[in-house]
């Protein structure tokens, strides 16, 4: 990926004045475009293959995410930056800088069971810490037997039971 | 008759006498010299002889001698060699002895510590199956005790300790 282009874009973006309504927009949209790219393998050989024409890839595109003009434009703006490969290759990385572009956190919360309370009370505690604008995303795992565990964008909290057990069963 | 024979014989006897010294005479005047000579040449040819026989026997003897120094020479050069091969062996078989002791003292020590590194890696493998025992059974017993009351409360107290964890490093 090219690493200064891809700045330059986002640079672009921050600077043109691009309200938090529209990035939200434009996030929600490079999420489903993500989705669809990894799962769908067709899309992206078509998407990634360079003889295929712009206007054809924006058609393919607003059948993916939709005909919401912010994100159409978004995704213009990546094909003329010729980064459209990086995105479909490391989507994650641009989804990472819009978050930071909007202060938004990503969260993945793994625990043993969950009930309505349970996520109330981890959503709870995840907003007094890193505030209201939370990508919360839960998943079960019986194996961490209780607690919780925590990846906020790049960093692992582990506060499951199995973790302290194996914290033990490495000091012994 | 038998006088006249007698006479006749005498006579006879007498003429082939003076025949025979005349002849004995004729030889020793003839053969003197060439026999005379003949004697003293052989006797020289053997004096020669006899000398050229004393030269051979006394270089023979003179061979015999250097011959007999030789063999003792010899003789004491494979003595001393029999000695010396004998203390080089004697030396060599010191080495040898020396080199397996000091191989046998090596193998015990390596023996030692080997036994003394396995018995340690038997005691830590026992004490880790024991852990990973006790830590399968504390598994168990705290997936049946843990009720949702107890991992809300787990979780709350986790959360609170991540704040304070941000907090103070931000």
């Amino acid at each position: 990926m090219s690493s200064a282009t891809v700045n330059d874009f986002f640079q672009a973006i921050t600077s043109s004045g691009t309200s938090k309504d529209d990035l939200n927009i434009i996030y929600d949209s490079v999420q489903k475009f993500s989705e669809v790219t990894s799962k769908n393998k067709d899309v992206k050989v078509f998407l990634s293959n360079d003889i295929y024409p712009a206007e054809s890839k924006i058609d393919v595109i607003k059948d993916v995410i939709g005909e919401k003009q912010q994100a159409i434009n978004f995704f213009k703006t990546i094909i003329d930056f010729g980064i459209l490969n990086d995105l479909i290759d490391s989507s994650e990385f641009f989804l990472k800088k819009i978050r930071s572009i909007l202060s938004k956190v990503k969260v993945k919360v793994v625990v043993s069971s969950l009930n309505q309370r349970k996520e109330e009370i981890v959503r709870k505690g995840l907003e007094e810490i890193w505030g209201t604008d939370l990508e919360i995303d839960f998943f079960i795992d019986e194996d961490i037997i209780g607690g919780v565990i925590l990846q906020v964008e790049d960093k692992f909290f582990d506060g499951s039971i199995s973790g302290k057990l194996k914290q033990i069963n490495n000091i012994i | 008759m038998e006088e006249i024979n007698t006479v006749a014989q005498l006579k006879f006897a007498s003429q082939h006498l003076f025949n025979l010294i005349c002849f004995i005479g004729i030889l020793y005047y003839f053969l003197r010299k060439p026999v005379s000579v003949f004697f003293v040449n052989r006797s020289k040819n053997i004096e020669e002889s006899i000398n050229t026989a004393k030269n051979i026997i006394d270089e023979a003897q003179q061979k015999y001698d250097e011959n007999s120094m030789k063999i003792n020479q010899l003789d004491n050069e494979a003595t001393s060699i029999n000695k010396s091969s004998e203390n080089i062996v004697e030396s060599k078989i010191d080495d040898i002895n020396n080199n397996a002791n000091s191989m046998v003292s090596m193998i015990e020590k390596d023996t030692e510590e080997i036994i003394k590194l396995e018995s340690n890696k038997i005691d830590s493998q026992i004490r880790s199956a024991m852990i990973q025992k006790a830590i399968k059974i504390s598994e168990n017993d705290l997936k049946q005790k843990l009720t949702d009351e107890k991992d809300e409360e787990l979780i709350i107290s986790y959360l609170a300790e991540v704040k304070k964890d941000v907090i103070s490093n931000s």
